[in-house]
């Protein structure tokens, strides 16, 4: 197992795609799906991160595998060419929906934990994985909301849906942080019930608190007790790789690389900086 | 009827265009000579504001320094368009910023600043070196350089002259005046020669670009992260469209010039063309980009 | 991805039977971002904090994409964007920049700087406003906010500033 672990990574953005091809130990990074072309260049930088080995995962945002309409095929035929072009051993996408009968959402947005839910993504991930060539992870989102009509708790959900689409689970620390903290709940009972041995790789990210609520806005410094959190899970069982995802008001670089060491510390595997 | 001056129409054309050539040929293989620079010399050990005049003159050198200032967080804008110093100059910076921080405590303009004499004379110092490594042009080198427009120019008057000569003659001179126009338009551009760079540091420049591909605004690079030596660099080598897509506003407000750089189309910062021409943004929405799954939002993946 | 999916009984549901998924997700899409009331049953108040959120998501994208538009507006940007889009569900960010700077411009509203950003992007590409802009092919001058623009062979000119 820890012959194969990537060991830490990070979210690839054109906007610190410097500061990622100057991290000498990395072997993992994510690129957003939609930003890679099927068939034209490949983003600035790239090339050289695959030239360099590091393993490339397409990771989709627009799927939208939890929406109740059958996901568009050519959003699934992008990214299967994607993944093949980046030569990716998995794909990742959201259990969410982002838009409904035409209308664009923006964002992901939660799905009802229902039994009618798991179906529609069952159905989704199945048209999706017959295009795909490499298996695919589903990743729980961060929800500031809940439907009021839920039947399973979120281990049972996350769990049927797993074992119904034979999908790998991303796991995103902050997102069970952000999730728990916002539900009144403890973040390690998820963690205890989930399969954690089905975990391809983890996203960790930063927060902030606004009026209450706990916003996972990959914006901000990654809080200590999501990191608690990474370093909990390993324990319990160390996945192949995390990584640090981080979407806008980039920081210093020294700040971005304590935050990879921090990870690399909570985990336990070696730093990338 | 006598030919003009003794020479038959047909030979002189021949002989004129022939002229105009052999001139242009020379001056071509010796402007080549002249702007060649050392072909050793390198660019990697240059700092961004060598690498900024270089790319565009004085001018851009000067944007480099103040995207550098402005990242450092020591420089902004006051009232009336003026600069002003935000802080203390930094350790450890080249004089020409030193000079900028000095003349911003001044509220001088950036348009004004090329008249400031200490900007002026650390300007001069970072040519001159640059000379002496033979990755700049001198201005006498350029001036001898423009010296082939006498040429093309003495060229020229004896068209005229042949052009009125033949008139008077009642001769044809419709092919002479094509020619005429001719040796004009490249005595224009022999004498309006303008060379800043070298060869050598042309050559190496645009290895640079390569290198740093990922500064170029079209990427939205994260200019904190690269700190001010990555968004003065930013500057020196993808122009201006840098400084405003570091910080718009600042940009706006310091008048600072889009002005080309290293072959970008003139002035666009090319934002939008990332975008709408590709064909993998499937549903056209947002276009991949800066999007991911956290951003601001509650929701986040 | 059926129009009929957004308002009232799905078909095939009888009255008063519960709604189907796609119904209610298109009426949760549709409180998020075109102003309708939210579902019953939701709490109103996180409802509310993940629309906001999205708000300023989509701001902090169009800035992105228009950099000078966003300039403008300096502070208010967020909040002034947020009243702007509220009721508009996206179009993706070059557009509702562009929807957003067209609009502020037949108001005599957008600011000179956003001027010669419109004019670049309007001489640069074709956008009928209902579908993704297009490239243009022959050369075109455009105006906006005092500032004039030439394009020619996809390069473009700033023929006259913004006072």
């Amino acid at each position: 197992m820890a012959d194969d672990a990537y060991g830490v990574g990070i979210g690839w953005r054109p906007e610190i795609s410097g500061f990622v091809a100057g991290l000498p130990g990395l072997r993992f990074a994510e690129v957003v799906a939609e930003s890679v072309h099927a068939h034209g260049d490949l983003p600035e930088g790239l090339p050289q991160l695959l030239d360099r080995g590091v393993t490339v995962v397409p990771h989709g945002v627009r799927l939208s595998l939890g929406g109740a309409e059958p996901v568009e095929p050519e959003r699934v035929t992008h990214l299967a060419a994607v993944a093949e072009r980046l030569g990716a051993p998995l794909v990742s996408e959201h259990i969410a929906f982002v838009r409904a009968a035409g209308v664009e959402a923006g964002h992901l947005l939660p799905i009802p934990r229902s039994r009618e839910a798991i179906d529609a993504v069952v159905a989704n991930v199945a048209r999706t994985r017959r295009e795909l060539s490499v298996p695919i992870a589903l990743e729980p989102i961060a929800a500031l909301f809940d439907w009021p009509d839920n039947e399973l708790s979120e281990a049972d959900f996350l769990t049927e849906i797993l074992d119904r689409t034979d999908a790998l689970l991303l796991l995103d620390v902050a997102n069970v942080y952000a999730n728990a903290r916002n539900r009144g709940e403890d973040p390690l009972e998820l963690l205890g019930k989930l399969p954690l041995d089905r975990v391809a790789y983890v996203h960790v990210a930063g927060g902030a608190e606004h009026q209450g609520l706990y916003h996972d806005t990959h914006t901000d410094a990654v809080p200590r007790a999501v990191l608690d959190l990474v370093a909990e899970l390993c324990a319990r069982h160390r996945p192949p790789a995390l990584m640090l995802e981080r979407d806008g008001d980039y920081p210093p670089a020294g700040e971005l690389r304590a935050e990879l060491d921090a990870i690399a510390a909570a985990s336990g595997y070696p730093a990338i900086t | 009827m006598e030919d003009t001056w003794g020479i038959p129409g047909p030979t002189f054309l021949i002989g004129y265009v022939i002229a105009l050539i052999a001139i242009a040929v020379i001056a071509a293989v010796n402007r080549k000579a002249l702007f060649r620079g050392d072909r050793n010399a390198r660019v990697d050990d240059l700092g961004p504001q060598q690498i900024a005049y270089l790319n565009g003159g004085d001018r851009l050198a000067v944007y480099s320094s103040i995207g550098g200032l402005r990242a450092a967080g020591v420089l902004g804008t006051g009232a009336g368009k003026t600069l002003v110093q935000t802080g203390p100059v930094p350790s450890g910076v080249t004089p020409l910023d030193s000079a900028i921080h000095h003349a911003a405590g001044n509220q001088a303009r950036t348009r004004y600043l090329l008249e400031d004499q200490w900007v002026r004379a650390a300007l001069d110092d970072l040519r001159a070196g640059l000379e002496r490594r033979g990755l700049a042009v001198s201005r006498d080198t350029v001036k001898q350089a423009r010296m082939w427009a006498w040429a093309t120019g003495a060229l020229t008057l004896i068209g005229v002259l042949r052009l009125f000569a033949g008139i008077a003659n009642d001769k044809p001179v419709e092919f002479l005046f094509i020619l005429i126009g001719v040796a004009v338009l490249t005595t224009i551009v022999l004498a309006r020669t303008k060379r800043v760079a070298t060869t050598a540091a042309i050559t190496g420049l645009r290895q640079l670009r390569v290198q740093h591909g990922y500064l170029a605004p079209q990427q939205s690079p994260a200019y904190a992260t690269y700190g001010a030596a990555g968004a003065a660099m930013g500057v020196a080598l993808f122009g201006a469209a840098s400084l405003y897509a570091m910080d718009p506003a600042f940009a706006a407000e310091a008048e600072i010039q889009r002005i080309a750089a290293g072959g970008l189309a003139g002035g666009s910062s090319g934002t939008a063309g990332s975008c709408g021409s590709s064909s993998s943004c499937s549903g056209g929405s947002s276009c991949g980009g800066g999007g991911g799954c956290g951003g601001g939002g509650g929701c986040g993946g | 991805m059926t129009g009929d999916a957004r308002g009232g009984d799905h078909p095939g549901q009888p009255g008063g039977a519960p709604e189907s998924l796609a119904t209610r997700q298109a009426r949760l899409v549709d409180a998020l971002t075109s102003g309708q009331p939210v579902p019953d049953g939701f709490d109103l108040r996180k409802v509310d904090a993940a629309r906001v959120a999205l708000l300023r998501k989509r701001a902090g994208e169009v800035a992105r994409q228009w950099p000078m538009l966003a300039a403008s507006f300096g502070e208010r940007w967020k909040p002034s964007f947020a009243a702007w889009a509220a009721a508009r569900p996206t179009q993706g960010s070059l557009r509702d920049g562009w929807d957003l700077a067209r609009d502020l411009l037949s108001r005599d509203a957008l600011p000179a700087t956003a001027g010669e950003e419109l004019a670049e992007r309007e001489a640069r590409w074709s956008y009928d406003g209902a579908s993704a802009p297009r490239p243009r092919r022959g050369p075109a001058v455009r105006s906006a906010a005092g500032a004039v623009v030439l394009q020619i062979a996809g390069r473009v000119r700033v023929i006259r500033r913004a006072a």
